[in-house]
């Protein structure tokens, strides 16, 4: 197993050395998710490339809700730069339809997150489409921070799609996140994006105050595709206060989450594979 | 107002809109047609008005065999038996009316219809004042043949005359000899007196009053003192005589939209392809903006019309969130409607058999200082936001394009609003209290607000404790943890409000660690003995 890991570590180090040869001068500008133990593990091993194409995708319905929570947090970070006359603003392509149909965006929910709604820019969009169209629009805005694009599941989002959004956010330097839905099918169909997580829901931290209440958010977050690196599943724990990730606790890392996911798909909340880590004496946790 | 207004009128002798299938010969009723006569066969439209059926309108052979618009069809009957006829739809007169009005704009944005009376057996027409813009078609005489031209091509027989006053225009081109004529200015009078009494515009039981006094022509009357006419007919005849010849001012289109700049361009050959439609566009952008440059000025709604050649009218509204002056800017506002982009349809126009004028205006403006531009020529004013803004709301509409903003209230479902991206400029809509979230607590609301909220199942230990487990969308949530209640009123004091129970909030988090906001509706004993769950959000 560590062996195999180690494997897997040499071969991302290989994977990064050659990107850096294919374009030798470039030091793409990279958004630090706020613990060095996430950045590396990301294309370029900064942390979040900024002139890319993200995908965040639910490992089942019931995940949606951290997905957008996920995908709020990285807006959080991203539009935290700047000085308050001038923070950069995101726009949050939203739709009624698909898998986001769990409401509205609620101001006072995403400001307790740490993302201020008065950053935000929604555009309502009718189909995938637009969507697209829309985002690529946005993307060659200067002073955004970046875009969020909720998908509804259409057809329209495609390798040719996901080439032309890469491409956009490559020469405009903005990071385009996409919401891409749930299915398990959505992990697997070929993209050009740098970097797909695969999002569950995972328990909240402990409460200090209220044992009984929930605490900080986390996410149990699968890196299933990573350009340039090896797939890996991370804990994540958001600090609102702060604007940063932590890594609350590594399950596993390499390819060896994947199978295991497999199991996880239904509404079986015992099965998932990212409840408690105690709960598997037998795997060995490497920090 | 304006002393030396020239307006022409064109009368439409006969509208037709949507008839010739039962009437064959009705669209050939040229002068042409005329001529030959015999082979049309008689045919009149009628009104049903009061005291029976009248004739409202004929084609030439009718005029010919003397039937005469006003006369009872039975009497037409008496004099042509083979007469054809049809009931005049006055609705689609108008209707069609109101698009040649909008078609004339090309000439003048100062167009009005002349609205179509029921019963009435005058033709109707248009009001164009054209002050100061003959001169761009080459002339009084060229822009009258211009609108003649155009409108026999669109098969309507009218005749036209520019005058001085709208009440001189109207009855020279209804009850003037010649087809087109153009009354010389300050020879207003002249061309009136020889006219019968029916061209004053007034009705016609008036105008048989006055012939039973032996006035016969507008001459007669004004000949006479005034006063004892006014004094027996009233003040409305010495207003349309002062209409006539001039005294009294009579605005043409009082209502029209308030142009503050305007760009025009009208081409001999129609344009087909949407490309060379958005480089006139840009054209007309180019010109625009040199004048709101001129005058320190820029525009927040812009208005763009193409004209088709067959007289349809495309029009174009568009706004901006901070006055325009960029050329390109403005063309982008419109091309963006226009051309299709990345595989979204824009616009569907049908460009049919081509456009032949581009008109651009500016119909909101507001002043702007005037702009240091650097050498580079860069515009570096930090709009891009704006500009996608105004793009996005353009292409979408404004309602799509919004920003969240905060409310004064407490129910969550009050506490937040949205309004259109292009009104909310200055971001500064917000209450300014920062949510207090506790160290090391997850958010007290959602991040999404499902609305109207979701009726759940649960299953709670107690009736007014927090839940076990519940039922939302079909699927089954053991409750892991949970915290709460957080009681919320309702705002008694709205009307809306009345009859609606106290909330209990509870943020609950399940075993799989997705996390929703569930209230129960009501206080258990209190307000209702069964209360009932809703489910209001979900958390990251």
């Amino acid at each position: 197993m560590a062996d195999r890991a180690a494997k897997q570590e040499v071969l991302s180090a290989l994977r990064r050395d050659l990107s850096r040869l294919e374009s030798p001068q470039e030091v793409r500008p990279a958004l630090s998710l706020g613990e060095a133990a996430l950045d590396r593990r990301l294309t370029g091993g900064r942390g979040l490339i900024l002139g890319g194409l993200h995908e965040i995708v639910g490992t089942a319905y019931p995940d949606m809700g951290a997905v957008s929570g996920f995908a709020a947090a990285l807006g959080a970070r991203l539009t935290a730069q700047g000085s308050p006359p001038a923070k950069p603003a995101l726009v949050w392509v939203v739709q009624g339809t698909g898998s986001h149909d769990l409401g509205l965006l609620y101001g006072p929910g995403l400001r307790m997150l740490g993302l201020d709604p008065r950053q935000l820019v929604l555009v309502r969009v009718r189909d995938d489409r637009e969507a697209l169209w829309v985002t690529e629009e946005a993307l060659k805005t200067p002073d955004l921070a970046g875009v969020v694009t909720e998908l509804g599941g259409g057809r329209a989002y495609d390798l040719k799609a996901s080439r032309r959004l890469q491409l956009a956010a490559e020469k405009f330097g903005r990071p385009a996140l996409l919401l891409a839905g749930h299915a398990a099918g959505a992990a697997s169909a070929p993209s050009a994006a740098l970097t797909r997580f695969r999002i569950s829901s995972a328990a909240s931290a402990a409460n200090p105050l209220t044992p009984t209440a929930p605490g900080r958010l986390r996410f149990s977050v699968h890196l299933d595709r990573v350009r340039g690196g090896a797939p890996c599943h991370f804990l994540m724990e958001w600090m609102h206060e702060t604007h940063r990730f932590a890594v609350a606790a590594r399950l596993s890392r390499g390819a060896d989450a994947a199978p295991r996911r497999q199991g996880a798909g239904g509404a079986a909340a015992a099965a998932r594979p990212e409840a408690p880590a105690r709960a598997r004496p037998a795997k060995k946790l490497a920090v | 107002m304006q002393r030396h207004a020239d307006r022409a009128q064109a009368e439409l002798q006969r509208l037709r809109g949507r008839r010739p299938r039962r009437a064959p010969g009705l669209q050939k009723n040229s002068p042409s047609d005329a001529a030959e006569g015999g082979r049309q066969a008689p045919f009149a439209l009628i009104d049903a008005v009061k005291g029976g059926l009248r004739i409202a309108a004929t084609n030439g052979t009718a005029a010919a065999a003397g039937i005469r618009p006003g006369q009872r069809l039975a009497d037409a009957r008496a004099l042509v038996p083979a007469l054809e006829v049809q009931d005049r739809d006055s609705a689609g007169d108008a209707r069609r009316l109101t698009r040649l009005a909008e078609w004339a704009t090309r000439y003048t944005p100062w167009t009005r219809a002349e609205e179509v009376p029921v019963g009435a057996h005058e033709g109707c027409g248009l009001l164009l004042d054209i002050s100061g813009c003959a001169h761009l078609f080459g002339g009084e005489q060229a822009l009258l043949e211009d609108v003649l031209g155009r409108m026999a091509g669109m098969g309507h027989d009218a005749r036209a005359a520019v005058a001085d006053t709208v009440g001189a225009a109207w009855a020279v081109a209804r009850y003037g000899q010649e087809r087109l004529r153009i009354v010389k200015p300050g020879a207003v009078r002249e061309a009136v007196v020889p006219l019968p009494l029916a061209a004053l515009r007034i009705s016609q039981e008036m105008a048989d009053d006055l012939g039973r006094l032996g006035l016969v022509s507008i001459g007669d009357v004004l000949a006479r003192p005034r006063a004892p006419l006014v004094a027996r007919f009233g003040a409305f005849l010495g207003q349309r005589l002062d209409q006539a010849v001039g005294g009294r001012g009579e605005p043409v289109a009082p209502d029209a939209v308030r142009v503050l700049a305007r760009a025009r361009l009208l081409f001999g050959d129609p344009l087909i392809a949407l490309d060379g439609i958005v480089a006139a566009i840009t054209l007309a952008a180019r010109d625009l903006s040199a004048e709101l440059v001129r005058r320190q000025q820029g525009a927040r709604r812009l208005r763009l019309q193409l004209y088709r050649v067959d007289g349809q009218r495309f029009v174009f509204d568009a706004g901006a969130s901070s006055p325009l002056q960029d050329a390109d800017r403005i063309a982008a506002l419109f091309a963006e409607k226009l051309v299709p982009a990345g595989g979204l349809s824009g616009a569907d126009i049908d460009v049919g058999y081509g456009v032949e004028g581009v008109v651009l205006e500016a119909c909101a403006v507001d002043s702007v200082a005037q702009r240091q531009t650097d050498l580079t020529q860069e515009q570096t004013d930090g709009s891009s936001l704006e500009e996608l803004i105004d793009r996005l709301s353009n292409r979408l509409g404004a309602g799509r394009v919004v920003q969240l903003t905060a409310r004064a209230s407490h129910l969550p479902e009050r506490a937040q609003g949205s309004v259109p991206a292009v009104s909310a400029r200055d971001m500064t809509v917000e209450d300014g209290v920062p949510p207090l979230v506790m160290y090391g607590d997850a958010p007290l609301r959602p991040i999404r607000m499902l609305t109207p909220p979701e009726p759940v199942e649960v299953v709670a230990e107690v009736p007014e404790g927090p839940p076990r487990q519940f039922r939302w969308r079909r699927m089954l949530h053991a409750v892991a943890k949970a915290e709460g209640p957080e009681r919320l009123a309702p705002e008694w004091w709205l009307a809306a409000d009345r009859g609606s129970v106290t909330r209990d909030y509870y943020r609950v988090e399940d075993e799989a660690g997705r996390r929703f906001w569930i209230y129960r509706d009501g206080l258990y004993e209190r307000e209702t003995t069964a209360p009932r769950w809703f489910m209001h959000g979900v958390f990251a």
